[in-house]
């Protein structure tokens, strides 16, 4: 051997002279050998010779018949694909060569995992006597090794070739690769890296079991180009690292998705107490928030103090905010799409947490080993009954109660490995009590039950059948006044998914219908002395149907193009009573000329809406490249709000006889570069975004129980654009993110009077209009199980309307106010801090505990949540600016793994 | 330190801060602000015109309108003036009686030309109120609690006429206060404290000693208080009839009660206009204590600028029947004794917003 190797170095440095060997032509015996025996043969029957390593060629077997055919194109075709070449000497020598570079980088590859205590894993997949030449295909699925559950994106590279794919939306992946010796390597974010030190020489598959990562230091190390901001398919989107959540301040020790994504570029939220997120100069209604693919109308506990999802009950999260998928559709600003963690199908385990207003524990295991699996999450609070322990000065404080809890149960079967079917219920309750004796009551509630099923390795599919349901009550227990108020809509959904994957093409296509039954208000006295006289609004059935088709494929190579379209179809159905108003005249109960009565079942309006998506990716090289994309969305369901904040008692309304589906057009484009191999990313991104058909409300407009809405409600139109700018340094012990964005949102309420329109039917700023918003959240690892991180956020003040002027009228002090939202409150701007410690990292142990202590609003800014105009008590009018948390608010949390 | 996390964590869910501020307006002062109108009783009737002052300023101090023309025109066309003896306050003729069944509008002639008018209207009867009443209650013994919460809830009964769409009800209280001007002390040039007795408390230092001279002029007062927040119904939600609707609530306090307190209540007639500007001062009222206020807005009154119309005039001309009804509320209703008033070394006039020295005639 050592002699071959040698003659192989020496052979390199000659010239060849001569080719008529070559020039032999074969007569079709070959066909069926092995390579080896061939050339043994060819070896006694003409002048010449092979010089090569058995080991090279031991596997070679001969497929095609070549008779007919030269020598030449014989060596041609059957080292096609491999890395080994031949070269003729002398006329008679035929040495094959075989590109040690490869071997070089294998073996280099193979010493630094080693040295990174990466575990490597050696696979034979045929033998190299038996297999074939050429290129081999290896096919597989990559899943969490414990929920079993497909990693959808996780990518597959062969380290030596420099080539990778990602897998698809089923965990599955198809690689080629010549045959012979490869180091493959597959990672995805939060996992482990697996590496292979594979021998294939056959066409073969593996599957890939993932481990999460003990120690989160690593994940946020995500060098990976699936899930680079550079090479994802569209602008505009975020994949939340939910572990990297868990790192950052939070608020009363309760970490927090909503908090998480009022971070990202584009994000805004009007305050504390503030229900859900704005995007984009859009409204908290316009948001699209799935669980396990039901809607979840209400996303916060306690006014928006946090958020309703126990973190640790998710499994991946994932925010649109352009470029948004046609498999998406009813809401008009971005999707936030929740996927729920699936229970271990090999062992049971836990995690929870301990903070001061709540605590909260997961528990998941098998039920059957690897068959089935189930997962319970519950999140409670307890300060009501601490509430009760506090002496205070404040009354207020003793006579109010606040409370809330979470459950969520998730359940999957394994019928094989194609086949899953997976149970998801989840809900969310609250409570908060007023020392007026009002209690405020809202819930979701919510099961769904998902079949996902592969035909082939092209076709896989899913289909979902699930009811939700979002309601609240009001109760005030004053014996004169005393009344219950309720407002709520269950939803039965069905949908069905399908992807298609040929070639470089993925499709996807399918449909959803979704009934809504809203009640829309009911009042009942819930005293024998009380005054309130019952009442109960018209129930509004609605059904809403989509279907929808999208394709993503590479074109020319630098392109990557993904193009959509929904169709949705939504009607509403009697019983009701629609009112019909003199055209001619603004709408007023007093411009009622007409009742019109529909039976159940009559159609009383059809509304449809033909939406485009179109997202495109053009790649200067692997690390820059621009992206630009359009979508048109229709949303036929409308938060109506006369408040800054969303209230608890806000109500959805469906669109009807009066009321238009609205509807967004969005561009957006955006440049993406990394730098330094992926350890900074940044982007710069424009959008512009038309709104149209937004409901407003009239001044002092009566929304509660009111059944004739279109009096108080008015027709407008939104404009928003902004340009969003994002640095994120990944990885080192100090990482972090900065996002920058400046953006504008206004609304135009025109009607045909100055009575149907708003601010003289003049562009006026939109609530929630903060033209400079800040964020940078940063991490510094002290040392593998202590870290810092901080969050510190500056945005405008949102628009308010402010008093000017003042008079008395029969002694009563009326405040003049400007037109609809003309000043600001003051800018807002907070830092938080914390420290955290966690255990040790051993992979396997029984207990994992982190401590973590933050301190919320470090430097106890009192930011202004809102301005009320006050008398003192003196006729003197003044404006008051009222702080929700006007001081540091410490916590500390205990969470932990088992 | 529990409880004080905790404490804290309940005072920023619940207490929040409130803090003055300072917000930067582009001030809108010195429109005309109307305040008055005509009803089914004798005359004269009062119309008030002062401007509207900024954010910052006092609205005791409020510059009165001069120089107008202010006129009262009925159906038919026939003009009743209003005359201004007291700056501000414009009066009618004690002879005009306005009618019911009849539309009434107000024009106001504005020193430099502008011309101002409300919208006709019609007064209509209103109804009675049949019955104002009152009951004690205590909150003093609900457990943890540690603020004396004691007071009168004072109801209405009411009927209200078959052509009215909208009422408002009203209320303002009167109670007697007592103050000691002849305590009054001052430092002396030289360090302590003397007594310095107000002249109206009848008392002077004669030789040192504080003697009585004359009767105080100074040491009672009566006090008014008025409904700061608007109550309006419209008539289809209450029905012709309604009963037991809770209209004010008095803190059973020593200030209020050293003898008794009178309560008058008022029901009126208005307008849907009328209507509107009032349910929208009683959103911009009960918004200040809301977290979730609804958004405050512009109000517009009932009168504008027909020359001019980016000319402002805030305020009402209500056409309105209104009937009143009153009760005493006595000490003795409280079934506790209170503590004794404090000594307020002061003039009473001052010692409260609305106090004067004149008794009222139903005292």
């Amino acid at each position: 051997m050592k002699g071959a190797l040698f003659l192989l170095l020496i052979c390199c440095g000659l010239t060849v002279s001569g080719q008529n060997i070559l020039g032999k032509k074969l007569d079709g015996s070959e066909q069926g050998e092995l390579l080896s025996v061939y050339f043994e043969e060819l070896e006694k029957s003409d002048p010449l010779r092979f010089f090569y390593l058995p080991d090279w060629i031991a596997n070679t077997k001969i497929e095609l018949d070549y008779s007919g055919k030269t020598l030449e194109y014989f060596l041609e075709d059957v080292f096609r694909g491999t890395n080994i070449e031949f070269q003729v000497v002398s006329n008679y020598a035929i040495i094959l060569i075989k590109d040690p570079s490869q071997s070089i980088l294998r073996d280099r590859l193979l010493n630094t995992a080693s040295l990174e205590r990466k575990k490597i894993a050696t696979i034979v997949i045929g033998a190299p006597t038996s297999g074939q030449v050429g290129e081999v295909t290896l096919t597989g699925k990559v899943t969490d090794e414990k929920s079993k559950d497909p990693l959808v994106g996780a990518s597959v590279v062969v380290q030596d070739m420099d080539a990778g794919v990602t897998t698809g939306v089923d965990g599955n992946f198809v690689i080629t690769m010549p045959s012979g010796q490869h180091i493959l390597n597959v990672r995805y974010f939060n996992y482990e890296d697996k590496i292979y030190d594979i021998q294939i020489y056959e066409n073969g598959s593996l599957d890939v079991p993932l481990g999460e990562t003990p120690t989160l230091l690593e994940e946020l190390v995500v060098t990976d180009k699936a899930f680079s901001n550079v090479m994802g398919n569209r602008g505009g989107q975020t994949t939340i690292k939910l572990a990297e959540i868990k790192r950052m301040p939070s608020f009363m020790g309760q970490v927090d998705l909503i908090r998480q994504v009022q971070t990202l570029p584009g994000v805004t939220s009007v305050g504390e107490v503030a229900t859900g997120f704005n995007v984009r100069g859009g409204g908290v209604d316009q948001n699209l928030v799935l669980y396990d693919g039901i809607n979840v109308f209400n996303i916060s506990h306690v006014f928006g103090f946090f958020s309703a999802f126990n973190s640790d009950a998710l499994k991946e999260v994932s925010f649109y905010r352009g470029g948004i998928p046609a498999e998406f559709g009813g809401r008009v600003s971005s999707v936030l799409n929740i996927n729920v963690k699936e229970g271990n199908f090999e062992k049971w385990e836990g995690n929870g947490g301990i903070g001061i207003v709540a605590s909260n524990l997961t528990v998941g295991g098998p039920i059957v080993k690897d068959k089935t699996s189930a997962v319970v999450s519950l999140r409670s609070s307890y300060s009501d009954w601490l509430l009760k322990k506090v002496k205070t000065n404040y009354q207020d404080i003793q006579n109010s109660s606040v409370a809330f809890y979470d459950a969520s149960l998730k359940l999957s079967h394994l019928f094989s490995s194609d086949t899953k079917l997976q149970f998801t219920s989840y809900v969310s309750q609250d409570k908060f009590g007023l020392p007026t004796d009002t209690v405020y009551r809202w819930h979701n509630r919510m099961g769904v039950l998902r079949l996902d099923h592969n035909f082939n390795d092209k076709l896989g599919g899913s289909l979902t059948a699930g009811i939700g349901n979002y309601a609240y009550t009001v109760e005030d227990e004053e014996p004169g006044n005393a009344y219950e108020l309720g407002f709520g809509v269950t939803y039965p959904t069905l949908k069905a998914d399908f992807n298609y994957n040929f070639g470089n093409h993925k499709i996807n296509f399918g449909g959803s219908a979704v009934y809504y039954k809203y009640n829309p208000g009911s009042i009942k006295p819930s005293s024998s002395e009380s005054l309130v006289v019952p009442q109960q609004l018209d129930k509004q059935n609605t059904l809403e149907n989509a279907i929808y088709f999208s394709e993503n494929f590479q074109w020319q190579e630098r392109f990557n193009i993904d193009l959509g379209v929904r169709y949705s179809m939504y009607s509403t159905y009697g019983p009701a009573n629609v009112y019909v108003y003199d055209p001619g005249v603004p709408k007023e109960v007093t411009s009622i000329v007409d009742t019109l009565s529909f039976a159940k079942g009559d159609k009383i309006k059809s509304y449809t809406g033909l939406e485009p998506r179109f997202s495109v990716r053009y790649s200067f090289t692997p690390n820059a490249s621009v992206k630009a994309g359009f979508n048109r969305i229709y949303q036929y369901t409308h938060l109506i709000s006369n408040s800054a904040a969303v209230a608890p008692i806000d109500i959805w309304q469906p669109s009807n006889y009066h009321f238009q589906p609205q509807y967004a057009d969005q561009i957006s484009i955006g440049f993406f570069k990394d730098f330094k191999e992926k350890t900074y990313e940044t982007f710069v991104e424009f959008y512009y975004k038309n709104i149209y058909d937004l409901l407003d409300f009239k001044d002092g407009a009566q929304l509660i129980l009111n059944d004739h809405l279109e009096t108080d409600l008015l027709r407008g139109n939104g404009l928003a654009y902004g340009l969003e700018v994002s640095i994120v340094k990944n990885k080192g012990r100090l990482n972090g993110t900065l996002n920058y964005t400046y953006s504008r949102s206004f609304r135009e309420t025109k009607g045909s009077s100055t009575a149907e329109s708003i601010n003289e039917g003049e562009q006026y700023p939109s609530n929630f209009d903060q033209p400079h918003v800040f964020n940078f959240n940063w991490k510094y690892n002290i040392s593998k199980r202590y870290f810092i991180s901080s969050n510190f956020t500056y945005h405008t003040g949102r628009p308010i309307s402010a008093p000017t002027t003042a008079y008395l009228i029969d002694n009563v002090p009326v405040a003049n106010f400007s037109l609809r939202n003309q000043y600001r409150i003051p800018d807002y701007h907070r830092l938080d801090l914390a420290f955290i410690i966690e255990g040790n990292h051993k992979r396997k142990k029984f207990w994992d505990g982190t401590w973590t202590i933050s301190v919320y609003n470090v430097y106890g800014r009192k930011n202004a949540y809102t301005i009320f105009f006050g008398d003192n008590g003196k006729g003197v009018l003044r404006p008051y600016q009222m702080a929700i948390i006007g001081a540091a608010v410490p916590s500390v949390s205990y969470t932990f793994k088992f | 330190m529990k409880n004080l996390i905790l404490g804290f964590v309940v005072f920023l869910l619940i207490g929040s801060c409130i803090d003055p501020i300072t917000l930067k307006v582009d001030s809108e002062e010195g429109a005309i602000v109307v305040d008055g109108g005509i009803t089914g009783t004798d005359g004269p009737y009062v119309v008030n015109l002062f401007r509207s002052v900024g954010v910052y300023s006092d609205l005791e101090k409020r510059p009165a309108v001069t120089g107008a023309f202010v006129y009262i025109i009925d159906e038919e066309g026939v003009k009743h003036r209003l005359k201004d003896d007291v700056p501000g306050i414009f009066v009618s003729d004690p002879s005009f009686k306005a009618e019911y069944g009849k539309s009434y509008y107000l024009r106001i002639e504005a020193f430099g030309g502008n011309v101002y008018e409300s919208e006709p209207d019609i007064l209509r009867s209103i109804g009675d109120i049949d019955n104002v009443y009152f009951e004690f209650e205590d909150k003093i013994d609900e457990p943890n609690s540690v603020v004396n919460d004691a007071g009168f809830n004072v109801y209405i009964d009411v009927t209200i006429d078959s052509d009215v769409d909208y009422v408002r009800w009203n209320w303002g209280g009167v109670y007697e206060i007592q103050t000691f001007p002849e305590k009054k002390m001052s430092r002396s040039p030289d360090g302590p404290l003397v007594p310095d007795p107000l002249p109206c408390s009848g008392y002077q230092i004669i030789n040192g000693v504080l003697t009585q001279t004359s009767t105080c002029t100074c040491c009672s007062c009566w006090v008014s208080e008025y409904s700061r927040s608007p109550e309006v119904g419209d008539v289809g939600f209450y029905g012709g009839k309604v009963s037991r609707y809770k209209i004010a609530y008095i803190p059973a306090t020593k200030d209020l009660f050293l003898n008794k307190y009178h309560v008058q209540v008022q029901q009126a007639s208005i307008s849907k206009q009328v209507y509107d500007y009032w349910r929208l001062v009683k959103v911009q009222k009960e918004g200040g204590s809301s977290l979730f206020q609804p958004t405050s807005a512009k109000i517009k009154g009932n009168l504008k600028c027909i020359n001019d119309p980016t000319a402002e005039i805030f305020g009402l001309f209500s056409v309105s029947d209104v009937k009143t009804k009153s009760i005493f509320i006595q000490r003795s209703d409280i079934p506790y004794d209170l503590l004794p008033i404090d000594e307020v070394p002061n003039d009473c006039r001052f010692a409260a917003d609305n106090s004067s020295t004149v008794e009222p005639d139903f005292w």
